[in-house]
C-alpha cells in the first residue's frame, strides 16, 4: 500500500494540489465527477487504490469475524422473541356482527393478516410476502398480497389459487367480505424439495379479480 | 425446517413488518453473527456487542414497517446496531472515564484467529488502535456504506468532521499496514 506521509507536502499528494482528505472524500464519491489532476497523477491513483483496498479488506475482516461467530444461542433468540411478542402489532379491532348475546366478538387486523399469510403459504409453490389489508368498513376489505412463486412453476395458476383460498378464508373466518384481492408476484424462489402439488385451482370467486 | 428458512431477506422482512415473528426469527438467526461481528468492531467489547445487538433487534422489530427497501434489511439492521453502539460508547465514556477495552472479547479464541490471514490480523490490530470516534466513523463508512450526511446525522457532528475523521483513519491505517508489510 502507498504511504500516506505525502499528505503534509505543500503541493498535496504527488504535487496534485489535493491532500489526503480531499482524495479520501474523492474515493468515497466513487471518483466522480472525475478530476483530471487526480486521475492523471500516479501517486494519487496509487493512494486511491490503497484506500479502496483498505475498504475491501475491512469488509473481508468483518465477514471473517461473522463467520467465526458461534451460531446464536437458542435461549438468547427465545428471550428476544419473548420480548418482541409482547409488542404485537395488532392493528384495528374488527367486530363480528351483533349476535344479540351479551357479548362482543372482535378479530384484530394482525390476526387477519396472519390468517391470510398462512392461507397463502398453504398453496404449494407460493410463499406470502407482504399482506396489505385495507378495511373499507366493518364488512368489507381490500386485500393486496405479494407472493414469491417456486422457480419453474407456472405463475398464474398459483396466483389464482392463492387468491381463491384467501377469499374463502376471509369469508369463512372473519366478518369481512373481500371487495378486491390483488396478488402481485414479486419474486421467484428455489422450491424446497419434496413438495407435493396441492395447488388445485378452484373456480374463481366473484368479486376477486387477479391482477 | 420451514419453507421460510430458505426464503429471501426481502420476503422475510416484509412478513416481519406485518407482524410475523417466525419470519423475524429467521432473519435474526441468519444475520446475528454478522451484526455481532460488526458491533464488536464498533464497541471493542463482546458483552457490549451482545447488548447492543439485542437492543437493536428490538428497535428493528418496532420500526420494520418503516423499512423502505426490504431486500436491504441486513444493512438496515447494521445501521440500527451502529446507532445503538455509538450511544453505548458515548455513555460508557461518561460513566467510565478510563476507556476500558476487553481484549479477550476482540481477539477471538486462538483457533479462530489462526484462520485470519496475517494481513487481516494486522488490519484488525490497526483498527483497534484508532480513537473511538474515528473508528466508529470509519466503520460506518466502510462496513455499513453510510454516506457522509448519514454519518454526520447519526454522530451529531458536522460533515466536515466526518470527512476529517475518515482521512485520519485512512492515514493511520495505511501507515500501520505499511509497517506491517515492511516488518
Amino acid at each position: 500500500m502507498t504511504s500516506a506521509n505525502d499528505t503534509t507536502s505543500p503541493g498535496g499528494v504527488g504535487g496534485s494540489g489535493y491532500d489526503l482528505e480531499a482524495l479520501s472524500a474523492y474515493a468515497d464519491r466513487g471518483r466522480t465527477p472525475a478530476i483530471a489532476a487526480i486521475d492523471g497523477n500516479p501517486e494519487c491513483v496509487a493512494l486511491l487504490d490503497s484506500i479502496d483496498r483498505l475498504g475491501a479488506l475491512t469488509r473481508d475482516l468483518v465477514a471473517d469475524d461473522a463467520a467465526a461467530q458461534p451460531a446464536p444461542d437458542e435461549n438468547w433468540i427465545r428471550a428476544l422473541l419473548d420480548t418482541i411478542s409482547r409488542e404485537v402489532r395488532a392493528g384495528r379491532d374488527i367486530p363480528f356482527p351483533d349476535t344479540g348475546e351479551d357479548a362482543r366478538y372482535v378479530v384484530t387486523e394482525g390476526a387477519i393478516r396472519q390468517l391470510l399469510r398462512e392461507t397463502g403459504d398453504a398453496v404449494d409453490g407460493a410463499l406470502v410476502g407482504r399482506v396489505g389489508l385495507r378495511i373499507v368498513d366493518e364488512t368489507r376489505a381490500e386485500v393486496e398480497l405479494s407472493i414469491s412463486v417456486a422457480a419453474g412453476r407456472r405463475l398464474d395458476p398459483i396466483a389464482a389459487a392463492v387468491r381463491d383460498r384467501v377469499a374463502a378464508a376471509l369469508r369463512r373466518s372473519t366478518p369481512l367480505e373481500p371487495d378486491r384481492i390483488d396478488i402481485t408476484i414479486d419474486d421467484v424462489h428455489v422450491a424446497a424439495p419434496a413438495a407435493t402439488d396441492t395447488a388445485a385451482p378452484t373456480t374463481a370467486e366473484p368479486g376477486s379479480e387477479p391482477r | 425446517m420451514s419453507a421460510l428458512d430458505d426464503a429471501a431477506d426481502a420476503l422475510l422482512a416484509q412478513r416481519a413488518a406485518d407482524g410475523d415473528e417466525i419470519a423475524f426469527a429467521v432473519l435474526v438467526r441468519r444475520h446475528a453473527g454478522y451484526l455481532r461481528a460488526f458491533a464488536i468492531r464498533l464497541t471493542r467489547s463482546g458483552a457490549d456487542a451482545d447488548d447492543v445487538v439485542q437492543e437493536a433487534l428490538i428497535t428493528a422489530w418496532r420500526r420494520l414497517p418503516e423499512l423502505r427497501e426490504p431486500a436491504k434489511v441486513r444493512g438496515w439492521l447494521a445501521t440500527i446496531v451502529a446507532r445503538k453502539a455509538t450511544d453505548r460508547i458515548r455513555s460508557r465514556r461518561e460513566t467510565d472515564p478510563i476507556d476500558e477495552i476487553d481484549p479477550a472479547a476482540v481477539t477471538d479464541g486462538p483457533e479462530e484467529r489462526a484462520v485470519l490471514s496475517s494481513q487481516l490480523q494486522a488490519l484488525a490490530a490497526a483498527v483497534d488502535t484508532l480513537p473511538d470516534e474515528v473508528r466508529v466513523t470509519w466503520t460506518l463508512r466502510e462496513i455499513s456504506g453510510a454516506s457522509y450526511d448519514e454519518i454526520a446525522e447519526r454522530l451529531e457532528v458536522p460533515v466536515s468532521t466526518v470527512r476529517g475523521r475518515l482521512a485520519r483513519a485512512r492515514a493511520h491505517l495505511l501507515e500501520q499496514m505499511m509497517e506491517w508489510r515492511q516488518t
